[in-house]
């Protein structure tokens, strides 16, 4: 089983426009405290960075949906807005999202370091069960014309149709989730965008990290194969019309 | 949902996800992406009984449960039986039972040919593994699970 994408010898600091709609690090964890109690568990610690906490509409729905419903395990139910990150916070989940415009991996790192040290104070994490790095890129193209991923059909390759394609394949201890979609929206401002998303979920699962050990190095590792997957799968002349820096 | 957000930052077009309507208790399931080869490996050894508990404790038991507040199930002992079903070979006809430990722990525990008893508990950092037909009741770093399965309990 091989999903084959090229690495490349030199990775981009940076590209422009920058596609990143999003950025995801999230840890799912267990507890052995009960839901009532983590919100203010976690804001004693968290409240200097992030003041305002709101609910997310799905924790209006009772215990029970949640309870039959495996779909939602992994659900945030509310949020902590702060400067430039929002934290999202559930039973189970914790991860801290970018807001607005990308500030850049060492800004965003340096935000996760202090998150974790926070998290330990807190002290409610009895195992981590996840780590996972998300980026969600968004580019006004058909994203399948301009990757070196094709998909054919009697011999010949599928193009300029509505497409939506996902899969999921391991780079070495990391397993990775990559979803395209070619008839994607965005806002912005009071106009509406239409064209593609790469969405790329790169994951440790439970043995492979220590939420108050390694975790930070391990947000790296995830950080750095995202990133590799990401390049490896712009085709060369695309890449090279979104004017890459290099460090 | 199951990846690392909920509120998606971008809405897809609806023709490339709406469907025609299936039953209101639909029969089929497709797994977790990425979680597919796992559940493939838990229905083949451990039947419909053994996978259906699975999912059951993975499900309701990711708290505190019980009347004295025994602990939730562990990643990592789940990730250590799935590594251990992955080895285990189990004789035609056996089909091994899945508990969940107190301590929030998998066990397996099934019959050897002759009857005779073979349990193993697995922790998040350790396995423990009885054979009641060798008198072997050990304790061993799931590094070594591997090697212990071939060990003791590759004919089992």
């Amino acid at each position: 089983m091989d999903f084959p994408i090229p690495t490349l010898d030199k990775l981009p600091a940076r590209i422009s426009p920058c596609p990143i709609l999003e950025a995801v690090l999230e840890i799912r964890f267990v507890t052995g405290e009960d839901w009532a109690l983590l919100p203010g568990l976690l804001y004693t610690h968290i409240r200097e960075r992030y003041p305002k906490s709101e609910n997310l509409p799905i924790a209006e729905m009772p215990e029970e949906f949640f309870r039959h419903d495996p779909g939602f395990t992994y659900a945030p139910r509310m949020h902590f807005i702060g400067k430039g990150f929002v934290i999202q916070f559930g039973p189970r989940v914790i991860s801290l999202l970018t807001k607005g415009d990308y500030p850049g991996w060492t800004r965003v790192s340096e935000e996760l370091a202090w998150l974790l040290g926070r998290l330990k104070g807190a002290g409610f994490i009895h195992e981590g069960e996840r780590l996972g790095m998300r980026y969600i890129d968004f580019f006004e193209d058909d994203i399948f014309s301009k990757l070196v991923l094709n998909i054919h059909s009697d011999g010949q390759a599928v193009s300029g149709v509505e497409m939506n394609f996902a899969t999921v394949f391991r780079r070495g201890d990391l397993s990775a989730r990559l979803l395209l979609n070619n008839g994607a929206f965005v806002n912005r401002g009071n106009q509406v965008i239409s064209g593609s998303i790469l969405d790329l979920d790169v994951w440790l699962e439970a043995s492979g990290f220590d939420v108050f050990g390694d975790a930070a190095d391990r947000f790296e590792d995830a950080h750095r194969c995202n990133k590799e997957i990401f390049f490896g799968l712009l085709k060369t002349d695309f890449l090279d019309s979104l004017a890459p820096e290099y460090e | 949902m199951t990846f690392c957000t909920l509120d998606s930052p971008y809405q897809s077009a609806s023709w490339l996800t709406s469907t025609t309507d299936d039953a209101t208790r639909p029969r089929q399931w497709m797994a977790t992406m990425g979680e597919a080869a796992k559940e493939r490996l838990v229905a083949r050894k451990l039947g419909a009984n053994g996978f259906k508990r699975w999912r059951y404790f993975r499900q309701h038991f990711s708290g505190r449960w019980g009347d004295e507040g025994q602990l939730p199930v562990s990643p990592r002992s789940q990730e250590s039986l799935i590594k251990a079903l992955g080895i285990l070979e189990f004789a035609p006809g056996t089909t091994p039972s899945l508990f969940l430990t107190d301590d929030g722990h998998f066990e397996l525990a099934w019959r050897d040919a002759d009857g005779g008893s073979i349990q193993m508990e697995f922790g998040p950092s350790a396995f423990d593994v009885f054979v009641e037909s060798t008198g072997i009741e050990e304790s061993h770093p799931n590094g070594a699970l591997a090697e212990v399965i071939a060990k003791h309990l590759s004919t089992k």
